[in-house]
């Protein structure tokens, strides 16, 4: 009978997962995918839109703050500060539900396809120190939408913008920054950036963090980097050959042009090099692999002379050969080292696209130590991207030999740098070694990057000695840590911001006196004091201090409850905020 | 008997086939895109799709009907399950969408950790539990009963990661004894052949490699011991207190047999019935993966693999690793049941 049971179960087990199956969602077909052939019979049928329209704006849905599940720099405890911005909010009438909407690729999903329908917290961590990479990436339209010189005919597409916000002034102006090889020219036009956006509150930038590292007292030399991995060449231990640098995650992979994680990159910054690299402590472009960089006169082509008599640690010559190789690589998708499997995001990213869509058209050489970069427009931020770990020069001999696994961590990586790949055992640590013929001074000490994914063991490994430098630890182990006389902290200033979107789907939000009464409704001071300890400070527009082309003069939204009641009857609301509507044309202003 | 586990042995094929299915389809019902959640915050729509190609992650996930509406017999068998199941049946897990490393190989690496570190817990818990049971219960009420029983509650209820801290505070930290986390020393390497590092380095004669492995295994083991070590304890309690009331234990002990005698030789074997079924199952649920003990003491264990996986959407591993887990409760749930045939003479399987 029992055996019966058992067949029984295991039939409506089969079943029950056969219906779930069929009920499961399809994947989107590729094609069905592209907005282009939604656009078009948009306008044939609004009528019946505007019908639908009226239907759906009867439709109220609770006023919600959605709060990241995952800790970010710029948000290090999301909920618990979510928490606090409810109660803010409800202070000053805003009725908020708070709601977690999923893990964070659900949370990412929902927040590309536009759905954290009302306010949602999120950040950005910059990726080269140019104040592009922060506005233009945020702000700025694809080169699909800027359709001829006047920026009244460009296209909005607000769906493809985050929270729906399209700001065809603000984009302009980023495109002319962009451009421009004027630096002064430059900063001039993301200060006046960054006030549009600050008068539009299209926004609420709440936090910068410094980021804090904890050290045993026997290392010296370490040198935290704000943008770049940090540099670990000059590190010394006393008593010591071996550093163990403790940290929450494993990377990814060891080839920087495929991976997106700062795991990856703070491996990958030790062992291979760039042409340009950031100056120590700042976000300034320097030589590295490259002796100098000089742009024609309307910065269209780069001519670099690159450093002589280097080699990669397989012991092959570093030369123009070589760069060529692998920006080619990057570049060209049919190039047989551009594997199917891999992406290529970053090079898309900062570059432009590949192939044809590509801002670098050539990479010429003029000798075996000249290349000539070809750009198909002036690009401002050059040296700044040039300088990015994603754009280090590997070895095309460790390529070539091992194709598609290059960077898995059977093969690890070869390049130039001060430190050689030895092991990596998956989900455990990273070896590297010195590089005797390192051009700019070999160094001392065998690194090992060691994964602890918890902050409080990771902290109790530093202070038992197993490991002698960690990232990321918990706000009291900190303060024990500046307690401490073994220890001491090193911040990485802050290329990072937290912020609090609005989706301008929702109407209410569309009034500015609706967004400026919640800026004045969050007391961000307060989160700073309570969350972030001693390493925080709060943010008054989306470009960090520590960047140019930030405006000191712009003057901060206080935190004044009674003000924003104010605001928020002005706008229509005496009673307060509870429940919003979503606009089913789903237009911005 | 023979034919009752070859016949236990084939029905597990459905049950394991059931369980590809579930873990299949309930992992894709959770929202999240691996493609998004691999190239993060800034990829084109292009790359995601390309990748999605690449991992066959845009076929249908059962069978495609509309394939068949338009009589394309092969495409309608092409489809995410079918294909993972073709693979599966020349037992290949297909590869890692993070780090296109093969699920099996990684499990080869990560499983033993599990295995080793479980093993030791479960001697652990099984030397100090079970004789805490019987002292307890042949002593019942007294001062050693309470003080036991207490223990062993605290023991249930204790919250590893606490208990793990405060191990590694008091162990490594503050005594300096024990290494905080991991699996050997660096610069430490042990081969063998069962890749349990304790057995390997005894069988190679390294006792350096032996004394670095205990140091590594002492902490996490005990901090994972402690919940079934409880459970144990409170089992055999009570299972032996059962028996003790029987009428054969009053005979045996009016013949004038030995407290000790009637305690081990008739009462325990008795007793033992229950006590077995729940080791089986603690076996099964620390050999699952312990995420807790394997995330504070970094222990390159499967628990903690599969929970990054799932996070991080990459279903080769989710499926690979909940398929072997599944395996080993089937397994586990198989020993157990010929054991009590073997513990209790009434039982005859055919």
């Amino acid at each position: 009978m029992s055996k019966k049971l058992f067949y029984l179960i295991i039939s409506l087990l089969m079943a029950g997962s056969l219906v779930l199956g069929a009920c499961a969602p399809k994947p989107t077909p590729v094609e069905e995918a592209a907005p282009a052939e939604e656009a078009a019979p948009a306008e044939e049928a609004a009528p019946a839109e505007e019908a639908q329209a009226e239907e759906v704006a009867a439709e109220k849905i609770p006023l919600t703050l959605y709060y990241m599940p995952v800790t970010r720099f710029y948000y290090p405890s999301p909920k618990e500060i979510g928490e606090a911005m409810a109660a803010d909010l409800a202070n000053a009438g805003f009725d908020v539900q708070l709601e977690l909407a999923g893990d964070w690729p659900t949370y990412l999903g929902l927040r590309r396809e536009g759905n954290l329908d009302g306010l949602y917290m999120l950040g950005w961590g910059g990726d080269n120190g140019d104040p592009d990479n922060f506005l233009n990436y945020f702000f700025g339209f694809s080169s699909a939408d800027k359709v001829g010189d006047d920026p009244a005919a460009w296209v909005k597409s607000p769906e493809k913008r985050e929270g729906w916000y399209a700001n065809t002034d603000v984009a302009y102006l980023l495109y002319q920054a962009s451009i421009n090889p004027d630096q002064s020219a430059r900063e001039e036009m993301y200060k006046q950036v960054e006030n549009m956006l600050h008068d539009d509150v299209a926004r609420l930038w709440v936090a910068h963090n410094n980021t804090p590292l904890v050290f045993s007292s026997a290392v010296s030399g370490y040198v935290p980097q704000p943008v770049g991995a940090d540099y670990f060449e000059g590190v010394k231990v006393e008593g010591s050959d071996t550093f163990v640098f403790g940290r929450g995650g494993d990377s990814v992979q060891l080839d920087p042009a495929v991976v997106t994680d700062g795991e990856s990159f703070r491996v990958t910054g030790q062992v291979l090099e760039p042409l340009y690299q950031y100056e120590p402590g700042s976000t300034k472009p320097i030589p590295a692999l490259a002796e100098s960089c000089t742009p024609n006169e309307n910065s269209t082509e780069w001519t670099c002379t690159l450093r002589q008599g280097v080699k990669f640690h397989d012991g092959t010559d570093f030369n123009a050969d070589a760069v060529i190789f692998n920006f080619d690589r990057w570049r060209f998708t049919d190039n047989p080292y551009h594997y199917d499997s891999q992406v290529f995001e970053y090079y898309e990213y900062m570059w432009g696209g590949f192939d044809d869509a590509s801002v670098i058209t050539a990479v010429e050489k003029v000798d075996d130590y000249t290349v000539k970069f070809v750009l198909s427009q002036p690009l401002a931020p050059f040296l700044a991207n040039l300088a990015m770990d994603m754009f280090a020069i590997s070895s095309p001999a460790a390529i070539e030999a091992a194709g598609e696994d290059y960077g898995l961590p059977s093969n690890g990586c070869v390049g130039t740098g001060p430190f050689k790949f030895v092991e990596w055992v998956e989900g455990d640590h990273i070896t590297i070694t010195p590089n005797e013929d390192y051009w700019g001074g070999a160094p001392t000490v065998d690194v090992v990057f060691r994964v602890i994914a918890d902050d409080s063991a990771r902290f109790l490994a530093l202070k038992a000695g197993d490991i002698q430098g960690l990232e990321q630890a918990v706000v009291e182990d900190l303060a024990a840590a500046e307690a401490d006389d073994a220890l001491y902290v090193l911040t990485r200033p802050a290329l990072n911001t937290g912020y609090l979107a609005f989706s301008y789907k929702i109407v209410e939000f569309q009034d500015v006196r609706v967004r400026e009464a919640i800026a004045h409704a969050i007391n961000r001071q307060g989160l700073i004091d309570n969350f972030y300890g001693a390493y925080g400070e709060v943010a008054k527009t989306f470009l960090p201090p520590l960047i140019w082309g930030y405006d000191d003069t712009i003057e901060d939204w206080e935190y004044n409850p009674e003000l924003s009641r104010q605001l928020l009857a002005e706008a229509g609301f005496p009673d307060g905020l509870s429940e919003v509507t979503i606009d089913p044309t789903f237009v911005t202003e | 008997m023979t034919r009752y586990i070859i016949r236990r042995i084939i029905s597990v094929i459905p049950t394991l086939i059931g369980v590809t299915f579930v873990i299949f389809m309930f992992q894709r019902l959770i929202p999240g895109d691996p493609a998004i959640a691999m190239l993060g915050e800034h990829a084109t729509e292009d790359s995601i799709n390309r990748i999605r190609e690449q991992f066959g992650l845009n076929r249908p996930l059962f069978l495609d009907r509309e394939a068949l509406a338009t009589g394309d017999l092969s495409g309608f068998f092409d489809s995410q399950y079918v294909n993972y199941m073709e693979r599966l049946s020349h037992l290949d897990l297909g590869e890692s969408i993070h780090r296109r490393i093969p699920v099996l190989e990684t499990l080869k690496l990560r499983f033993p950790a599990t295995v080793e570190l479980s093993l030791l817990s479960m001697i652990i818990a099984i030397l100090i539990g079970i004789p805490v049971g019987i002292i307890s219960a042949s002593r019942r009420n007294s001062l050693i009963d309470s003080v036991s029983m207490v223990g062993s509650l605290i023991g249930v209820s204790m919250p590893i990661f606490w208990l793990g801290l405060m191990e590694i505070m008091l162990l490594a930290v503050i005594l300096k004894w024990l290494p905080a986390g991991g699996r050997l020393s660096t610069g430490f390497e042990i081969n063998g052949i069962t890749h349990l590092y304790l057995v390997d380095s005894l069988l190679n004669g390294d006792l350096a490699g032996f004394k670095d492995a205990l140091s590594h295994i002492i902490m996490p083991a005990v901090a994972l011991a402690t919940i079934p070590m409880g459970i144990i304890a409170r089992m055999t309690r009570s299972s032996m207190l059962d028996v003790l009331q029987e009428d054969y234990i009053r005979t045996a002990r009016a013949k004038g047999l030995g407290g000790r005698l009637v305690l081990f030789r008739h009462a325990l074997k008795n007793a033992a019935l229950p006590v077995v079924t729940i080791i089986g199952l603690q076996a099964g649920t620390l050999l699952a993966g312990a995420v807790l003990t394997e995330t504070i003491f970094s222990w390159p264990g499967i628990g903690r693999w599969v929970y990054d996986a799932i996070l991080g959407r990459d279903y080769p591993i989710v499926q690979g690793g909940t398929l072997l887990i599944a395996l080993i409760f089937v397994a586990v749930n198989l020993i157990v049941d010929i054991l009590y045939a073997l513990l209790d003479p009434r039982i005859r399987y055919k």
